[in-house]
């Protein structure tokens, strides 16, 4: 019987979003995935219930949510402790250094072009496994998460900032030169604009791997709170609820986090084409 | 004087083939850029820039971004740009190769008429020759690689031009 | 050539000695406890003091027993000599041996790495192409996925990691390969989307236009036109979405008592404070990346060559 209604629910959100996209609605494009969550959420609970999968496999999204009401302080607790403490001040400094950094090697041709290929290979290593040095080094609580996620979030930052400082157009250049203009007034008046949408899409990469870095280097050893204990925690007590509960915390603070980013990156960098003519 | 020493004391004003208006200034900020690098007072650059988008006619347009604008408007608000300061000569190289024939025909007469209100000495390159008799009272011609002088014409044309369609004058 | 390389190895030489100055002072307190312990005579004399005293006093004062801080058996921060004499340890020597599949082997942890990363990257890339072609073709699927493409993307997959190794073991899977290759491919899949379908939009509205005078079916288009121009961006997306795989294999060997695989490595390396196990398990990723990325690159030449689109 279930399964009835799982396939009719499925298909008849699927025919609501067809209808919502070809009437071009302005409202569709964010009517349709909504549609979509919704269904999706609305399935997982049949379907549990269908099942009848105990909590320990997988608990069903209503008893998620009663969790997570029943849970708010000692969330609120993990959250301070992992996004707050750990992840944005390490996003904070890795994010300030890698920028100082990028314009400092920017001044010599031959500092970027010895750094910027070793930055874009260190880009693409699993820097994550650093995680348990850095607890060695810098203890069990948020220094050593954020010395992580300053790490982390260095090299795409410090990659992307020094790719865009050179991605000025000719014309512009020359504008500046004719001006006889100095290199300050170039590179706040040229320079640094131009980097912008570069910077942000750094800015974007680094703002999902800080939330990785400072959960993960959560399970190398922590104090008795943040996201990253009570999850591994939760899984090891079989306390499936809760750990679900920290799930949506993270999701909720990983789109939040983007979208902030997102939107500064609408505000600051309007004129690029790409944002344009939304 | 040499180019570098000219670029010093900000003698020439240059005017590109393509307008090279910053994106993330509007058309006032671009025109006020010449001005904050070679440090005019804040209250004189407002003036100046009010001043010089009437003369190529782009007043109230201050807050619109160049990207929401024709190539012909943008390419009149670098020469507006140029004019901003001081220069004694400007320089413009190509400056309407890249727009198409009535815009361009457009533009050379409403530069006719800034010539006319500034006196400015105007260095204009083109290899429009209807383009050099309509606009200029003195005509370099030079030769293909490598750039030498070949002539120079005194165009006996008469200051006052016809306006209209230049290649009807 | 020279003018390429050149500043790159001077930057890594430099790092390499900076590296080298950074080993005496994190090691120096160790060092000077080792110093104290064979009977030599350390200024200030107990542990504690030291522990107070300024670090560059300490330096300068104990200058004739900073090299005990380069041969440390539990370094906070190895040499370079001592990271690559472990990796050798436990990779070419066992080799030699004939025991690189041991336990202990580099090379055997590895090779399941590496297997369960290759095994990730193929379902996130065949995710993601598809996903894109989905998504290029129609406009309920990229209007009502897309925005949930990005979101699980936001999710900090280390948090679903070790929900998805619990629930596959309850489900019956008995693989340990399985829920990590899960894992990979969730952080693989959406570098692959998203230059999938910045490829497959490529062509021009000219280019389409005229397979349409042609009367080109649906199929013959996507065939002769939209594939083809999405390859340069789809390698270029591949690269990194055989990194972000790694990432994924990685993270998914760290939590509930994994013991094979780089990942599971770094974890016992840390419970049994052997930092050059870490390391070497550190360098032995990094390795696997560069050679994973590279392999791509010279894919990518290859296929671009033959197709005349390389640059």
């Amino acid at each position: 019987m279930w399964v009835f209604w799982v396939i009719c629910i499925w298909f008849g959100a699927w025919g609501l979003n067809i209808w919502l996209t070809s009437k071009r609605f302005a409202a569709a494009p964010i009517l349709a995935p909504l549609v979509l969550g919704a269904t999706m959420l609305v399935l997982w609970e049949i379907v549990v219930a269908g099942l009848g999968l105990s909590a320990v496999i997988l608990p069903a999204p209503s008893a998620i949510f009663l969790r997570f009401g029943a849970e708010l302080d000692l969330l609120w607790g993990d959250f301070n402790q992992t996004v707050i403490k750990g992840a944005l001040r390490g996003f904070a400094i890795g994010v300030s250094a890698a920028l100082l950094c990028a314009l400092a090697i920017d001044r010599s041709r031959f500092l970027t072009k010895g750094l910027l290929p070793i930055g874009n290979f260190i880009a693409a290593m699993p820097i994550i496994g650093i995680a348990p040095i850095m607890v060695n080094w810098f203890g069990f609580d948020w220094q050593s998460k954020a010395a992580v996620v300053v790490i982390m979030v260095f090299f795409p930052i410090l990659v992307n900032t020094t790719q865009g400082l050179q991605a000025s157009h000719a014309i512009h250049r020359d504008l500046m030169k004719t001006y006889g203009a100095s290199y300050w007034q170039v590179l706040c008046a040229m320079r640094l604009p131009s980097a912008l949408p570069f910077i942000f899409n750094g800015l974007k990469i680094s703002a999902t791997l800080a939330l990785i870095g400072a959960i993960v280097a959560e399970y190398f050893g922590s104090p008795t709170r943040g996201m990253g204990f009570r999850i591994s925690t939760g899984v090891g007590r079989l306390d499936m609820d809760l750990v679900w509960a920290e799930i949506f915390v993270a999701a909720l603070v990983g789109t939040g986090f983007y979208g902030a980013v997102t939107l500064a990156e609408r505000y600051f960098t309007f004129w690029h084409p790409s944002q344009r003519n939304r | 004087m040499t180019p570098e020493a000219a670029r010093q004391a900000r003698a020439y004003g240059y005017v590109f083939q393509h307008a090279g208006l910053y994106p993330w200034r509007n058309l006032a900020g671009n025109v006020r850029l010449p001005l904050e690098i070679m440090g005019y007072p804040r209250n004189e650059r407002a003036a100046r820039v009010d001043h010089v988008l009437k003369l190529v006619e782009l007043d109230g347009f201050q807050k619109k971004y160049p990207w929401q604008l024709s190539g012909g408007m943008q390419q009149r608000a670098s020469i507006a740009r140029a004019l901003a300061f001081d220069a004694d000569i400007l320089l413009m190289d190509e400056p309407f190769g890249a727009l198409d024939e009535i815009v361009r025909d457009h533009l050379n007469e409403q530069l006719l008429k800034l010539w006319q209100r500034t006196k400015k000495t105007i260095v204009f390159v083109t290899h429009s020759i209807p383009e050099a008799v309509y606009l200029s009272t003195k005509i370099i011609v030079m030769s293909p690689r490598p750039g030498r002088i070949t002539t120079i014409i005194d165009n006996p044309l008469p200051r006052k031009r016809p306006f209209g369609n230049p290649r009807h004058a | 050539m020279i003018n390429r390389f050149l500043p790159i190895l001077v930057m890594l030489a430099g790092l390499l000695v900076l590296w080298y100055l950074a080993v005496a002072p994190m090691n120096l307190r160790g060092g000077l406890d080792y110093a104290e312990r064979q009977g030599a005579a350390v200024t200030p004399a107990t542990a504690s003091a030291r522990r107070d005293a300024n670090l560059l006093i300490l330096l300068v004062q104990n200058r004739q027993f900073i090299g005990y801080a380069y041969a440390l058996e539990r370094p906070a921060l190895p040499t370079p000599n001592q990271v690559l004499g472990e990796f050798w340890k436990t990779t070419g020597a066992m080799v030699m041996r004939g025991r690189a599949w041991s336990k202990r082997s580099l090379i055997y942890h590895g090779w399941l790495t590496m297997k369960t990363t290759l095994f990730g990257f193929a379902l996130g890339g065949v995710i993601g192409m598809f996903g894109a072609i989905a998504m290029v073709y129609s406009r309920v699927a990229a209007m009502s996925l897309m925005p949930w493409a990005i979101i699980s993307q936001t999710i900090p997959i280390v948090a679903l990691a070790p929900m998805i190794i619990v629930l596959s073991g309850q489900l019956g899977i008995e693989s340990r390969e399985v829920p990590k290759a899960i894992i990979s491919a969730y952080l693989c899949f959406f570098p692959v989307l998203v230059g999938m379908i910045k490829g497959l939009r490529a062509p021009e509205d000219s280019q389409l236009d005229l397979l349409k005078t042609y009367n080109a079916t649906g199929l013959a288009s996507f065939l002769k036109l939209r594939l083809p121009a999405s390859a340069p961006f789809l390698f270029t997306s591949l690269k990194i979405g055989i990194a972000a795989a790694l990432v994924g294999t990685i993270v998914g060997e760290l939590p509930t008592g994994a013991i094979s695989g780089l990942g599971a490595r770094l974890l016992i390396g840390d419970q049994f404070g052997t930092p050059l196990a870490i390391w070497s398990a550190l360098l032995a990723a990094a390795i696997l990346a560069g050679a994973l990325v590279t392999l791509i690159d010279m894919l990518q030449k290859i296929v671009l060559n033959r197709m005349g689109m390389y640059r």
